[in-house]
């Protein structure tokens, strides 16, 4: 059952230099219970795609299309409307956990904070709550830590808490973006290790551009490129059988194919190419990718590529 | 010294001045106005200060007269950071057009001098030390919106405000609980310069006589013993005291503004080899 449906997402922002095309015409379907991670390069929009949903984005963006959940449309709920969403059915888990805790609040505060705002528990009951937290996410001496200000914390232990405050009040879908970014491998694996448990019945939206990130966590992937989705499928068949040229590229640039990388590099917003956004890159153009823009087309069972080798 | 140490002798000298300001009817031994004994009546052991051209007691009117100057310098200081906060938060977080149009507003009132201002609206409306109070308050929080106003806006960009929306924050609790907490060594620098600010110009308006006369402070006190010519009379203990009283409470002021200041501004750190 789809949990949160989007279809025909577009977003455009409008700056003083004219409207710059971010997103176009998006269609992603989260099932419940399913890990779908949104992979691309930097600049492709993936981002911009969880905060649309979040309705985060400043003012100057305009989007369109739709994005369904439960019976909604959230592209359309008022302000009022999508407080009661955050945090409570669709949490986030921001990148950079240096700079995503409020640095004057202690820890134990911040993660009490959406079940202050979404739910009735108050006191010793919110107390308990918090400890709770964290104990489940390995944060040991939690009556002490949680006194504490983030600063007082390492890099993975603060992504420990953020992760914490986006489970507090058991949201529906949680989104996260980038969660493992600025750690070191080591604790990365550990991070992920931590997110592969507890996001185990759990839906998820995982905005990564490491595909190692993508591969433990994900059940299904969606690559975008330049704002648009080229393949979706499947974590495992789509890492095994790449259809798409860009998805084939990006796993041969992957240290452990051997770092080749893609020539050339993405188009800038408001400027893609005719035709196949992806044709000046491609290693197997045909004549007529740089005329014919392709779209999203089903092969097999449960794949999608945008594609003119595969019309 | 550790700006430490100058940060608890302020503290302490201000203490001092409240539990003498609170303490009034104790201390004092005569009312403020009261006449007590023989006018002019240089120091002794009835009169510590002496006494004025009335016969009051010195003492009992610096004791009594520090209420005044207090709860003005500290009420306007208040009310003034207050409206700033509040204004420049609210600015600052939301931005757009009203920031745009307020702020344009402020670059009109900022060069205004509040001082002369003062002294031409009070010759109209002959008001209170509450109403001066109040006014002062309100025109002095300009600068102080812009001070707020700066920090709020890089404030409201930052990561953990986002991260405080998408949990279903409403922009109330934002400002509030995210903001404002983040804002205090601002605020509270801004207050503690203000208020010394304000009492110096309070004690100034009262010598000028731009309020009730018959109030007693140490503007007032100034003001008396000034025209009466305590100067060229060498009626010292007349006019020093007020004077000193001032200046002490000043420097406590300016002293743990200063303090505070780099305290909380670690770019304001002179080096020390």
């Amino acid at each position: 059952m789809s949990l949160l449906a989007v279809s025909n997402l577009s977003v455009q922002f409008e700056g003083r230099a004219g409207t710059v095309p971010v997103l176009d015409h998006i269609d992603l379907e989260i099932n419940t219970g399913e890990q779908v991670a949104l992979i691309g390069e930097s600049g492709c929009g993936k981002t911009v795609f969880g905060m649309s949903v979040m309705r985060l984005l400043p003012s100057n963006a305009r989007v369109t299309g739709s994005a369904r959940y439960a019976g909604r449309d959230l592209i359309l709920a008022d302000e009022r409307e999508m407080q009661q969403v955050r945090g409570k059915k669709i949490a986030m888990i921001s990148q950079n956990s240096a700079f995503a805790l409020n640095p004057v609040l202690t820890i134990g505060d911040q993660i009490a904070e959406p079940l202050t705002l979404h739910t009735s528990c108050r006191g010793n009951d919110l107390h308990r709550e918090v400890i709770a937290l964290l104990t489940s996410l390995g944060i040991e001496r939690p009556e002490e830590n949680m006194q504490k200000y983030p600063h007082q914390f390492s890099g993975g232990m603060r992504e420990r808490i953020l992760i914490a405050m986006a489970l507090a009040c058991n949201p529906d879908l949680i989104i996260a973006d980038e969660p493992t970014s600025g750690l070191d491998a080591l604790v990365k694996a550990q991070i992920l290790e931590l997110l592969r448990t507890v996001m185990q019945d759990r839906t998820l939206l995982l905005i990564t551009h490491d595909l190692g990130t993508a591969s433990a966590l994900a059940s299904h992937t969606a690559v975008m490129y330049a704002g648009e989705i080229v393949e979706y499928g499947p974590t495992q068949d789509l890492f095994t059988y790449p259809l798409h040229p860009y998805t084939q590229g990006l796993i041969a640039a992957s240290p452990s194919a051997g770092f080749h990388p893609i020539p050339g590099v993405s188009p800038a917003p408001g400027q893609v190419p005719s035709g196949c956004w992806f044709c000046p890159r491609c290693s197997c153009a045909m004549d007529r990718c740089s005329t014919v823009h392709p779209s999203l087309k089903k092969t097999g069972t449960n794949r999608q590529v945008r594609c003119l080798r595969y019309d | 010294m550790t700006r430490n140490a100058f940060l608890w002798i302020s503290v302490a000298i201000l203490a001092l001045y409240f539990t003498v300001a609170l303490l009034a009817p104790f201390i004092a031994p005569y009312g403020a106005t009261e006449i007590v004994g023989a006018p002019l009546q240089p120091p002794d052991r009835g009169h510590l200060f002496g006494t004025n051209d009335v016969g009051q007691d010195i003492f009992s009117q610096l004791v009594y007269g520090s209420r005044v100057t207090l709860i003005f310098g500290f009420c306007s200081a208040l009310l003034s950071v207050s409206i700033s906060t509040c204004a420049g938060i609210v600015l600052g977080y939301y931005g757009g057009n009203i920031d745009e149009v307020v702020c344009r507003i402020l670059d009109i009132l900022m060069p205004i001098p509040i001082f002369p201002l003062l002294i031409v609206l009070t010759t109209f409306f002959n008001p209170g030390v509450v109403q001066v109070s109040i006014l002062m308050g309100v025109l002095g929080s300009i600068h102080g919106i812009r001070l707020i106003r700066a920090p709020a806006l890089s404030l409201a960009e930052t990561p953990f405000i986002e991260g405080a929306r998408s949990i279903g924050a409403t922009d109330l609790r934002i400002m509030s609980r995210h903001i404002l907490p983040n804002l205090m060594p601002v605020v509270t620098a801004k207050f503690v310069s203000s208020s010394q600010h304000y009492l110096v110009m309070g004690v100034g308006l009262s010598f000028i006589g731009l309020w009730d006369t018959m109030t007693v402070d140490w503007g007032s006190m100034i003001q008396n013993a000034y025209s009466s010519g305590a100067l060229s009379l060498g009626l010292w203990w007349w006019i020093l005291p007020p004077g000193i009283a001032v200046v002490g409470i000043s420097l406590a002021l300016a002293l743990a503004g200063y303090s505070l200041e780099e305290s909380f501004n670690p770019r304001t750190e002179v080096n020390r080899i």
